[in-house]
């Protein structure tokens, strides 16, 4: 069942110095999701932000929050309140005073801004001890549940966060997602999230929409993106990729796959592996990386490519390998637990196989 | 070990290099003539030039009109220096916050201010007002009294209190400005709860320089009359005009200078709590 429409972004567009920042673009949040806007192009996500925040005037195109529009309202009147990349904590303000302040703004009684107070410090794991620190004092995790708590306070209807892990390192950001999605549960805010990182996008939201050249170029659920994605960039966000360029012949419910690349002559696909665009003629196939296996003669696989181990980088319980192809200069990327089948050195031969349930075909172009 | 080319004591040796330069310079336009008024200012008698005294200083310290003299330039001056930068706030805000119309129209017109001499203004503002007739009229029935000159000195140093704080309020970060208009808050919030406490610092300098260029206002007395209130530099400039006044002159001098200094006792320390609670 799907929940109400809460802002409807109805045709967005802004002009940049080359090409639109953002070109006729609309979408919709639903009331209570958690859904994410991924783009490669920052200068797209801000305009974005700033537009809904209302700090930029669009070009063309409306706003509606909860059916009205939002027009030329005030930043402080939009019932929107963002988390940015660096915070913006106001630095000269201890921890209490920053997450009071929109409370204050609003004008609440000194007692209902205490009570507030209270709720929003427990509700982001705020320790009551840093609340008379200034900001410079804080963790950068801290900081963000500073931030987020003063966001909170400003009783939004809806919460943009714009890359708000950008401030942590690597480690702490994969930590602090489900931190994020337990703070999405708690407070049931209408919450969009705007990232260039599919991959944290596709943890936290359950609708994603992927927004390049100003334009949205996929919606959907984020095994949808990950699994069947419209175009070779959006495959390349959700992390490292194959994409080997084949020849395609279309039939009424497969597809023949061709490549030099691949050893057999010819592999049949089922239509549901295709884009839905594809006509025939050149394409590319997509294989993650994790789906890829290197062929020891025992067991079958539907696809198989040979080639010679270029590098090796070890990552965790696996590694990651690349081997050079013959005819295919990026090579293929594949991941291979640990303890591997044999010594994974750089120059060895290896025949690396997939089957073709793990394929996907995309436009060439 | 060898140093690395950029370690802060390499710096910190080139920097000190240079203050060279600005020591220097000091002590040719500061320090000899400073010490040219000290040696005047314990000159005796005229007739016994060779005397080393303190009658001068006693003289000064010892006449009412003196001490009257300074305390309206330190009145003036603190009047000033507060107002102005008070003043200069919201139009610091507007040029560094409203950079559109707003914005532009308020830094044409601290320009404009700036553009002309301010004795020039003072003239040209008494010759229009006058020959209009407007000069018995509020605002320039002012004239010729305390008021008239803190409004001149005022508008004297408005434009630099302006472009100063202005520069200041650029640099706070735009998105800490955003995030404090999200939450709700009005121009005068922003003004008052984050410009104002982010420029602190600075407001307490221009508060400083104000003050310091106004104890010696000569020109605003002397064009539009300060009535009873005679400033500090109408006393020096007496002084300086009778043939046995100089060594007066000089503890004049001395004892401007001292009231100048006064703000560094307050800037100082202010400035450096400052740093400390800098997060």
């Amino acid at each position: 069942m799907s929940l109400p429409t809460l802002l409807d972004l109805r045709d967005l567009t802004v002009g940049g110095r080359t090409a639109p920042v953002l070109d006729g673009y609309s979408a919709s949040l639903e009331r209570g999701a958690l859904s994410a806007l991924v783009s490669p192009d920052l200068d797209s996500a801000r305009a974005l932000i700033d537009i809904i925040a209302g700090f930029l005037r669009p070009q063309h195109g409306r706003i509606l929050l909860d059916g009205k529009d939002l027009g030329l309202r005030a930043p402080g009147e939009r019932g929107v309140m963002t988390v940015r990349p660096h915070l913006a904590l106001f630095p000269h303000l201890t921890v209490l005073a920053n997450i009071a302040f929109p409370l204050e703004q609003r004008g609440h009684e000194r007692d209902e801004i205490r009570n507030r107070l209270d709720r929003l410090t427990e509700g982001c794991g705020i320790d009551g001890d840093l609340l008379p620190l200034l900001p410079g004092a804080l963790s950068a995790q801290q900081k963000l549940r500073v931030a987020l708590a003063r966001a909170l306070g400003g009783e939004p209807e809806v919460l943009l966060l714009e890359r708000p892990l950008q401030s942590l390192a690597p480690a702490a950001r994969r930590a602090f997602l489900p931190e994020l999605k337990r703070l999405h549960r708690h407070f049931g805010l209408t919450t969009l999230l705007v990232t260039d990182d599919l991959t944290e996008a596709m943890a936290l939201a359950d609708t994603i929409s992927v927004l390049v050249d100003g334009r949205e170029a996929q919606r959907g659920t984020p095994e949808e993106l990950f699994g069947r994605p419209a175009s070779a960039l959006v495959a390349s966000l959700a992390g490292p990729s194959n994409l080997l360029p084949v020849e395609i012949e279309l039939s009424d419910h497969k597809v023949i796959v061709r490549s030099p690349i691949l050893q057999a002559g010819g592999t049949e696909i089922g239509r549901d592996r295709c884009h839905p665009t594809l006509v025939g003629g050149r394409a590319l196939m997509l294989i993650r990386p994790e789906t890829v296996r290197p062929f020891l003669g025992i067991r079958r696989f539907d696809m198989l490519a040979d080639g010679q181990i270029a590098d090796v980088m070890p990552r965790g319980g696996g590694a990651q390998i690349r081997a050079a192809i013959e005819g295919f200069q990026p090579g293929i990327i594949a991941d291979i637990p640990l303890p591997a089948p044999f010594p994974l050195e750089t120059g060895r031969r290896i025949t690396l196989g997939w089957n073709r349930a793990d394929a996907f075909l995309l436009p060439a172009d | 070990m060898p140093r690395d080319a950029t370690s802060p004591q390499i710096l910190r040796g080139s920097l000190f290099g240079l203050a060279w330069i600005a020591i220097l310079t000091q002590a040719c336009f500061f320090a000899i003539p400073l010490l040219l008024v000290l040696w005047l200012s314990l000159q005796g008698a005229p007739d016994q030039p060779a005397t080393v005294t303190l009658m001068a200083w006693f003289s000064v310290l010892g006449s009412v009109e003196a001490r009257a003299a300074l305390l309206n330039s330190l009145l003036l001056a603190a009047l000033t220096a507060l107002v102005t930068t008070l003043l200069a706030a919201p139009l610091a805000y507007l040029i560094a916050v409203r950079r559109r119309f707003l914005g532009r129209l308020a830094l044409a017109f601290v320009i404009m201010m700036w553009f002309f001499d301010p004795g020039l203004r003072i003239l040209g503002w008494m010759q229009a007002f006058k020959d209009l007739a407007l000069i018995d009229f509020m605002p320039m029935g002012l004239l010729g009294g305390f008021s008239a000159e803190l409004i001149a000195s005022i508008h004297a140093w408005l434009p630099l209190a302006v472009l100063c704080l202005a520069m200041g309020f650029e640099r706070v970060d735009r998105a800490v400005l955003d995030a404090a208009r999200e939450c709700g808050a009005t121009a005068f919030v922003l003004l008052r709860r984050m410009l104002w406490p982010l420029n602190r610092r600075l407001a307490i300098v221009i508060l400083a320089i104000v003050y310091c260029g106004s104890v010696g206002s000569f020109l605003e007395p002397r064009l539009l009359g300060s009535g009873d209130f005679e400033q500090a530099s109408e006393w020096l400039q007496r002084a300086l005009e009778s043939e046995t006044g100089w060594p007066y002159a000089a503890v004049m001098l001395l004892l401007m200078l001292l009231l100048a200094c006064l703000p560094l006792f307050v800037v100082l320390p202010a400035w450096r709590r400052g740093q400390e609670t800098r997060p």
